[in-house]
């Protein structure tokens, strides 16, 4: 397995159910730009962890907000 | 460039696995590990996708752990009581110096985690120890049985000692510490069980 560790962004969120899913899942599954993408629904800060060689932090957390939901960078 | 820093690596596995025998899978979770390691939750979410990839990895590398300390030394065609012999002490080396370890994959073991760990585990037991059993048969130094029947005998003796040990009492509240005697003890009945 050949992961460079340097394309994987974090996002600390407040995507907390299958229903934000829901509503997310199209938007992030068909994002040409998005390699891969889970959340942790199991873990107080909801983690986003994006796979992607081309976006930076900034554009997840503009298209996430858009759509209503708190999406800031995970740095600690 | 991030590089994992391999003591990093395996102290947050050796943490993962206290956590988790200490506050089962449901208590579990990536912060409070991560604040058991005094590093960032951004680290460990570098590295694992989620909780479940976590816990999942953890018990698949202990499980190639285990099954590679087991199969140390051994080879399928030692005659029988030498052959056992290795199984005997592998197997109680693993679990006297990694209590922890053996108490996870037990938890893994009952899980929605053990699917993969025990293909992973089995692939590799199967094949060696289904030849050694097949040439111990062909050479008459054991009788044809189950496989479950030999395991129960050939094992289980180890397994239930090792278990009184690490929890400190055994039949009846008795303490009790596992020595070398008693292990070699129970294995030259166990020989004896299983020689025609």
């Amino acid at each position: 397995m050949n992961t460079n560790f340097d394309n994987i962004l974090l996002f600390r969120t407040n995507i907390g159910n299958e229903g934000d899913m829901h509503i997310l899942q199209p938007v992030l599954d068909r994002h040409p730009g998005i390699q891969k993408w889970t959340i942790d629904i199991d873990d107080n800060d909801r983690v986003l962890r994006v796979t992607s060689a081309t976006l930076c932090h900034s554009n997840i957390i503009d298209m996430i907000t858009l759509h209503g939901y708190h999406c800031e960078e995970l740095t600690d | 460039m991030r590089t994992r820093d391999q003591d990093k690596v395996k102290m947050v596995k050796a943490k993962a696995m206290e956590m988790a025998v200490a506050e089962g899978f449901e208590g579990f979770s990536v912060n409070k590990l991560a604040k058991a390691c005094g590093i960032s939750v951004a680290t460990l979410y570098i590295y694992y996708k989620d909780k479940d990839d976590l816990l999942q990895q953890i018990a698949l590398e202990e499980g190639k752990r285990m099954t590679d300390m087991t199969m140390k030394g051994f080879d399928p065609a030692m005659p029988f009581a030498e052959g056992l012999k290795v199984q005997w002490r592998n197997r109680a080396k693993y679990m006297l110096e990694n209590p922890t370890e053996m108490l996870f994959c037990e938890l893994v073991r009952s899980s929605t985690y053990q699917e993969q760990y025990m293909t992973l585990v089995m692939s590799s037991f199967k094949e060696v120890m289904g030849k050694f059993m097949k040439n111990c048969v062909q050479r008459g130094e054991i009788n044809k049985m189950p496989v479950e029947v030999f395991w129960s005998v050939a094992y289980a003796p180890l397994y239930a000692m090792l278990r009184f040990h690490n929890e400190g009492t055994s039949v009846g509240g008795r303490k009790f510490v596992i020595t070398d005697r008693y292990i070699w003890q129970a294995f030259d009945l166990v020989v004896k069980a299983l020689t025609p």
